[in-house]
Order: C-alpha cells, then structure tokens, then sequence
C-alpha cells in the first residue's frame, strides 16, 4: 500500500516538473495566443496606442528597426514609438500578413510577419510622404512566463524587391556575375 | 496535516526545475559558448569554411539577410551564404562588435552585435560593394546540451538615419511644420 502512494507522489512530482520544464509541445491555443500577441502590435501601432504597444512586450524586450536602431527595454521601445506616432506615423497603419510561426522551445516562438504600410509619413525634416508600397521583413521573438505570451525581440527589415532576382534559394541565379 | 521529509522531498523536486527554468539567468560556460558562436561566423564566412559554417545552425535554422531574403532551414541558409562567397563576401573582411547576450530562458538566448564589413567584395551586378556595418539578431537555442543559432536576422544600420533616434540622440522628435 505504501509503495502504491509513494508511486501516486513520485507520480505527482513528474507531471510538476514536465509543467515546470514546458516540456510539452505547443498547442492550439499558444499558438492562438502567439498570433495575438504579434496582432496586438499591429493593433497598437494602428490606434497609436501606446499603453497597448506597451502591453505587447515583457519589460526586457528589444526592438531593431529598419534603420538599424536598437531600443533596449520596453520601456525605451515605447518612448520612442511615442515620439515617432506623435507626428511622423499618425497617419499610417501597418498589416502583417503571411504571419509563420515557428517553435523553438515549447516557451519560446519565433514568428515572421510580411509587413506592409498605407497612409502617409512625416519625415524628421518635415516632409510628407506616401507610406512605401514595398514590404518588411518582421522577426518577432514571443515567450511564454507565467503563462502569458509576450513579444520579447523585434527585428525588421526593407525588402528590397530588386534584390530578389539574385536570391540563390528562391530565383534561378546561380551566383554568376557580369564581366 | 503533517507532511513527512519524504513528502516535503517530492514536492521540492517537482517545484525545482518550476524555478530554475523561470530565471533568465545564463551559466557563465553558456554565455561563453553562445559568444563563440557567434564570432566564429563572420569568422567562417572570411575563411570559406562552409563546414564550420554550417555546424554553428540548428537544423531549423532561419536567416532574413539585409536585402529581406528568407531562408528556411540550415541548408538554405548554407547554401545561400556559399554562393555568396562568390561574390559579396569573396574579399572576406568582416567583424563582429559591441555583442550584448540575454537570456529569455535558460534555453533560449538573443545576442544583437554589429557587424562589419570592410567592403570590396562584389555585388551580384557587378558592381562594388560599399564598406558598411550591420546590425544582427542572432537567436540561439540550447538543445541536447549544445548551443546552436536557430534564427538569425540583419539590417544595415542607415548612419543618416541615427540623429534621429528619440532614445540615443539628442532629437527631441521636433519636426519642422
């Protein structure tokens, strides 16, 4: 009878380590929960709203943006976002599109979006201008603590549509270059 | 009720790893392996060493290059870069700087460096290529006890563009009317 109850405790201390270790595989809803959170940005960047935009990220989160700035922390990231929606975006949305997700650990996402923009942007020195019609690459790193996922890295880049005729994976170019 | 060692015992090996896989801390023989890594690419890369190349990425690998190309699993993101020492890297000349490495869990970690390049090699059109630095994602993951790049993602950092950075500028987000 003991060796029975010591079985059910051992038993008991397993499935809290697995829950502890996350050893188990993602499931529908972390990856419903994933897709909202990177959602939740393109909705915050749409509303310029910034207590939203601040509820996407985990307080340690960084963010590189198409010009090769670095914020560090969420806080940081938020600020500058701030300034940037206060008149440069304010009236540009963003989409992302082609959203994939990709498990790396059963805690840890890394997700990339195809993102594209509409309206128009003020630049620094005061001009305006049509939101690019290209696309940008998003890396989104999404972790799970304490049950809640939240964007912890962003990393985006201009697709440079000119490029893509020298992609060795995806166009028939070979790497041979004109004499 | 009174719990007895043996039961105190079991519920401290369950909660244990609870703890230890929560904090984003790294060991500092991970943090050592995670900087080796990713010095050793640009380091591969100068020397054409495709093989040590390819041994620093998970099977799963990713890599979004500066021009937003996306290659899926380490054998794109091998072959890809092979071509390309053909051609933009053929001079070699690069160098990684001002690593920064953070834990998102123990198993997980993202360095951002800034790459280098010192230019000279040839783009694919024939002309050369500019000197210029990079700034680069490098996401790793610690599998069968061996850190490996699972994603790796590059922007060229635009120096025109830095002045107005509202966190490490002084640029107020002034913008003339």
């Amino acid at each position: 009878m003991r060796s029975i109850r010591y079985l059910v405790e051992f038993g008991l201390a397993g499935l809290l380590w697995m829950v502890g270790a996350n050893i188990f595989a993602a499931n529908t809803s972390d990856e419903t929960a994933i897709r909202a959170s990177v959602m939740g940005f393109q909705e915050a960047w749409d509303h310029h709203d910034m207590k939203a935009m601040a509820d996407v990220f985990t307080e340690d989160a960084n963010l590189i943006n198409v010009l090769g700035t670095r914020w560090q922390g969420r806080a940081d990231i938020v600020k500058a976002l701030g300034v940037y929606h206060r008149v440069m975006f304010q009236n540009e949305e963003i989409h992302f599109g082609d959203l994939t997700i990709r498990m790396i650990t059963p805690d840890v996402a890394v997700a990339v979006a195809v993102q594209t923009g509409s309206g128009e942007m003020v630049l620094p020195d005061g001009h305006r201008e049509k939101t690019p019609s290209g696309s940008q690459l998003d890396t989104f790193v999404v972790v799970k603590r304490d049950g809640v996922w939240k964007v912890t890295h962003i990393h985006n880049t201009i697709v440079n549509q000119e490029a893509q005729q020298f992609d060795p994976i995806k166009s028939n170019w070979n790497g041979e270059i004109p004499k | 009720m009174k719990l007895h060692g043996y039961q105190i015992g079991v519920i401290v090996i369950g909660l244990f790893p609870m703890s230890v896989l929560n904090a984003q801390t790294l060991s500092k023989p991970d943090e050592m392996a995670i900087r080796t890594i990713v010095m050793a690419v640009p380091e591969a890369l100068n020397q054409k060493d495709m093989k040590m190349y390819a041994d620093l990425f998970a099977d799963d690998a990713d890599w979004i290059n500066v021009v937003g190309m996306h290659w899926r699993g380490k054998a794109a993101v091998v072959k890809a870069h092979e071509v390309y020492l053909k051609t933009i890297f053929r001079d070699g000349g690069m160098s990684t700087r001002d690593m920064t490495i953070r834990a998102v869990t123990p198993a997980v970690a993202i360095a951002v460096v800034i790459q280098d390049d010192k230019g000279g090699g040839i783009l694919p059109d024939g002309s050369k290529a500019p000197p210029g630095s990079g700034r680069l994602t490098y996401v790793l993951v610690k599998r069968g006890g061996k850190w490996k790049i699972t994603h790796g993602h590059n922007t060229v950092i635009d120096p025109n563009a830095q002045p107005f950075d509202p966190i490490n500028s002084n640029w107020n987000g002034e913008i003339p009317k």
